[in-house]
């Protein structure tokens, strides 16, 4: 008879836990811990630099609409896609527009961060 | 050798119940519970532990409103 | 054990884990919006005062979206639409609390109320009823402050009430009234769609007045040859669509402001014929100087000698009076503190209007100057409603006997009862409780032991043995709270209904959508269980904010403030209405002193305009030379040192720190710093400072800032451990006793 091995990964904290998720062997779409609160240019300036400027020239980077109004803080509520709905809460219009053509969501057009719309995409 | 793992799925919020339809049809994942809101409790059997970090990533690419896939428990049955 | 039952085993330990490590129950998952029950009101927060719709379910606020057929077309920034988390914060206050030695300690209403009655009616009794006060604020309801003033100027017959907007709006009162004999803005934020130049001073719009901020990106965006002028010592957000950014030594803007008037005569860009039909000169505090007076006071500015004083570039001063009086173009001006919280922010405020004034450019769609205003009710409830020290409602004045008469004859009270000297503006207030003249303070929705300048001098006042201090918040602890005698939990926004009045004049009503939080009560209640229990209940006879919405009408009829026509009945319908708005069918006024859309201006005026605000029916151009700040850099103190705002919170965070997104996005105040400041001091990010002035000291975390200006500190004010006010100074506008925040000394040093 052979024994079985058993390994108990410890992850009671879930969303926080993607790092020692990694260890374990399964990746998570959570947001990274950050260690106390700091504000998200501080590191996304260099670690997502493309999507850091492409956001920062667009209309929300001059509007300030910052970062956690789509994505929402790295707790729980973290939304690494936002979904396209919640653009209605201030576009209710254009949103609204987007129901009665055949494309999915704002998304088909309008690029992540920059939000340049490419009709033809 | 079967891997049994103990998993916890975490969806965008309300989603939990969505993602579950769609998962009573993964082969190898039997559901067990959730909170009715975010997260899934699902244990898991496959070949080798390798396979459960396929499991992960298949499943956070085909569904986007699975956040994470967080193991809370890893055995191995060496016998069946 | 065989392998199946092995097999089962691990399958039954590891559903247990996963189910285990579920944990508690989540919170209730997002409610579907069609499920929702939506009421209409309008935001907690600044005074742009956008619309929106409060949603609930199962008697929670859940959700928040804009009201699209508002000025604000739906659009909230990122504060408003994360209020639900503000209504069920952790830290609401849900019980009275009364002081018992060095703890405050869970209290009955009625041992409360009973104990604050007792102790004012000895205050009052003993020391008659200037050893009582009332510090109130620019974010309770208009009926809220109308119960309030009234209560303590005609019932306790004192005229110490006073309120937090003396800290914000008090010198653009003032301004607005020295200049056209009347407060509030004449225009209203559709004039950002028809200006052709906007100029921004003093203001960080981008931050502080996102969504008026964002009509004026869309004005440059949509408009012709739109230009944007953006002037503050700190390169902000908001100069990121300048067309032309000046930054400038602080407190040498009025020079900046004298030199732009300077060009504009000089190159012939004024309005001769507007001169001479509507304004007068003034110097000091009277009227009787002329345009020949003017210009020679003028003479001086000329754009080298202000580039030498002010560190502005000449060519850029040149540049933007020549933007500013474009023949033919509209221009309209914003400003907010940066002019307002100064010791010579009247004056600051004059110099704005006197470049409307000269050019003409002003009472047309896009031509006008547009004070921005902070809180959400600081115009409708504590400037309109007269609940300042000096002032009596809707325009009145303590000091004007036939305005004392009205006032007498609408209460309903004896000739004589309103006493006729002005009672303590808010810092004098504070100082006398430090000196012990005032006994009790009544402090209502609002946070001065975090929000006044030298914060800890009114800390210790506050405290003072002998000071009785009644406190009503909607959570505990804050910064006031922890320092009270008493502390009553009020109601909070959408637990109750009332009327907000937002910086273009508008009215509008916020309907109660959920009960109150434990036993809080809104502070309309509070205030007639306190004026009964004073003897004055007969003042404030009523059950709710709609019953005294009839005699606010009443009592503003006729003035120059008049919305009769806003019925409780049309402002439900509406979404907000501008005064003037005298009858019910009249629309409301978007542009006053306007033939045509101003019902107080007679149909048969000669003019477009007429500024009725004034006997001589004229506007004021005031000469009001260059004066710096209070307290400037010296050797020992060589930073200048200023406070502001930043997007992810609003006044002193007690709201916003609820956000987990806003408190993650912005967790502390820091120093902002220029680079070359940050290595003098041999400091990098993050690294701890000691910034200290000569009221206080605080160590901050530095961050070099893009923008930041060499020799300037920047100190954001929504943090209450690390408080910005500690180190502020209190000194204040001699005019509207408005203090300078905005501008003192330090030192800074690596910590």
């Amino acid at each position: 008879m052979t024994r079985s091995t058993v390994a108990l990964c410890a992850a009671l904290l879930l969303v926080a836990a993607a790092p020692r998720a990694a260890a374990a062997g399964a990746r998570a779409r959570a947001h990274v811990d950050t260690a106390g609160e700091q504000d998200c240019a501080s590191c996304h300036r260099t670690e997502t630099p493309a999507a850091f400027a492409a956001w920062e020239g667009s209309p929300h980077g001059v509007a300030l609409v910052k970062c956690v109004v789509c994505h929402g803080s790295t707790g729980k509520d973290f939304r690494a896609r936002p979904a396209a709905k919640g653009c209605a809460s201030c576009h209710a219009a254009q949103a609204a527009s987007v129901e009665k053509r055949p494309v999915s969501d704002c998304f088909a057009c309008h690029a992540p961060h920059s939000l340049s719309a490419h009709p033809h995409r | 050798m079967t891997t049994v793992a103990g998993v916890v799925i975490v969806t965008a919020p309300g989603a939990s119940s969505r993602v579950a339809c769609r998962l009573v049809g993964e082969h190898g994942l039997t559901l067990a519970g959730g909170d009715g809101d975010s997260r899934l409790a699902a244990v898991w059997e496959a070949g080798d532990g390798r396979s459960l970090e396929a499991l992960a990533e298949g499943l956070l690419a085909r569904d986007p409103e699975v956040l994470g896939v967080f193991p809370t428990f890893v055995g191995r049955d060496e016998e069946g | 054990m065989g392998s199946m039952n092995r097999r089962e085993f691990l399958k039954a330990s590891a559903a247990a884990s996963a189910l285990v490590a579920l944990g508690s129950r989540a919170q209730a998952a997002p409610a579907d919006p069609k499920d929702l029950t939506w009421t209409k009101s309008v935001c907690r927060y600044c005074g742009t005062g956008c619309g929106l719709y409060v949603g609930t379910k199962d008697g929670r606020v859940v959700q928040v979206k804009g009201d699209t057929e508002n000025h604000n077309a739906g659009f909230l920034c990122l504060k408003g639409f994360l209020l639900p988390q503000v209504m069920a914060a952790p830290d609401r206050l849900l019980h009275p609390l009364i002081r018992k030695g060095d703890k405050l300690v869970q209290a009955s209403w009625e041992e409360a109320m009973s104990l604050v009655a007792a102790r004012f009616k000895e205050a009052i009794g003993t020391h008659g009823p200037d050893a009582v006060g009332f510090y109130g604020s620019g974010q309770g309801l208009t009926e809220e402050t109308y119960a309030a003033n009234k209560l303590f100027k005609a019932g306790i017959r004192t005229n110490n009430v006073d309120g937090n907007p003396r800290l914000c709006m008090a010198s653009a009162v003032a301004g607005y009234v020295s200049t056209y004999g009347k407060d509030e803005p004449m225009g209203c934020y559709e004039d950002v769609d028809h200006a052709d130049t906007m100029f921004l001073i003093g203001s960080n719009a981008a931050e502080a007045h996102p969504v008026i901020f964002r009509r004026i990106v869309k004005r440059k965006q949509t408009g012709k040859d739109v230009k944007i002028v953006v002037m503050d010592p700190r390169r902000t957000a908001t100069s990121r669509i300048a067309d032309l950014y000046i930054s400038f030594t602080p407190g040498t803007d009025l020079a900046i402001l004298n030199g732009l008037a300077h060009v504009l005569f000089a190159e012939n860009l004024v309005d001769e014929a507007f001169i001479a039909k509507h304004l007068a000169f003034g110097e000091g505090t009277e009227a009787n100087k002329t345009l020949a007076d003017y210009r020679a006071f003028l003479a001086d500015y000329t754009p080298e000698k202000v580039a030498a004083l002010s560190g502005a570039k000449a060519e850029d001063i040149v540049t933007a009076a020549r933007w500013f009086g474009a023949k033919g173009r509209t221009t309209m001006s914003m400003w907010c503190m940066g002019l307002n919280q100064r010791t010579k922010g009247v004056w600051a405020n004059n110099l704005v209007h006197n470049l409307h004034l000269v050019t003409g450019k002003i009472g047309l769609p896009g031509s006008t100057p547009f004070s921005l205003t902070g809180q959400p009710n600081a115009c409708g409830g504590v400037r309109d409603g007269g609940a300042l020290s000096h002032t009596l409602p809707y325009g009145r004045l303590v000091a004007n006997e036939k305005h004392r008469a009205e006032m007498e004859k609408l209460w309903g009270v004896p000739a004589g009862t309103l006493a006729p000297k002005p009672g303590l503006a808010t810092l004098d207030m504070f100082r006398a409780l430090e000196d012990g003249k005032l006994k009790a303070m009544w402090i209502m929705c609002t946070n001065p032991a975090q929000s006044l300048p030298n914060a800890d001098r009114y800390r210790k006042a506050l405290r003072r043995e002998g000071a009785f201090v009644v406190v009503t918040e909607a959570f505990h602890p804050t910064r006031t709270s922890e320092l009270a005698d008493v502390v009553l939990p009020a109601a909070l926004w959408a637990e109750k209904e009332g009327v907000y009045g937002c910086g273009e004049r508008r009215y509008q009503l916020l309907e109660k959508s959920v009960k109150p939080a434990g036993e809080a009560r809104p502070d309309f209640e509070i205030l007639c269980d306190l004026a009964r229990r004073l003897g004055h209940g007969a003042l404030l006879p009523w059950k709710t904010p709609a019953e005294a919405w009839d005699e606010v009408r009443a009592v503003a009829r006729g003035t120059a403030y008049d919305f009769h026509g806003m019925t409780r009945e049309r402002l439900r319908t509406s979404h907000g209405l501008l005064w003037p708005l005298p009858a019910e069918g009249h629309p409301g006024t978007n542009r006053r002193y306007v033939k045509g859309e101003d019902p107080l201006v007679p149909a048969d005026a000669p003019d477009r305009i007429l500024f009725y605000g004034r006997p001589d029916k004229r506007a004021v151009v005031w000469a009001r030379p260059q004066k710096p700040a209070e307290e400037v850099v010296d050797a020992e103190y060589p930073l200048w040192y200023t406070t502001g705002r930043v997007i992810e919170h609003w006044h002193t965070g007690t709201m916003t720190r609820n956000c987990k997104e806003l408190r993650q996005a912005n967790y502390e105040s820091v120093a902002e710093l220029h680079a070359d400041d940050a290595a003098a001091a041999g400091v990098k990010s993050g690294d701890p400072v000691r910034v200290t002035s000569r009221r206080g000291s605080v160590v901050f975390k530095a961050r070099v800032v893009d923008g930041a200006r060499r020799g300037l500190v920047f100190v954001h004010m929504h943090d209450p451990d690390r408080m910005c006010n500690r180190l502020t100074n209190d000194a204040v506008d001699p005019v509207s006793r408005q203090p300078e925040f905005k501008i003192c000394a330090v030192k800074l040093v690596k910590a």
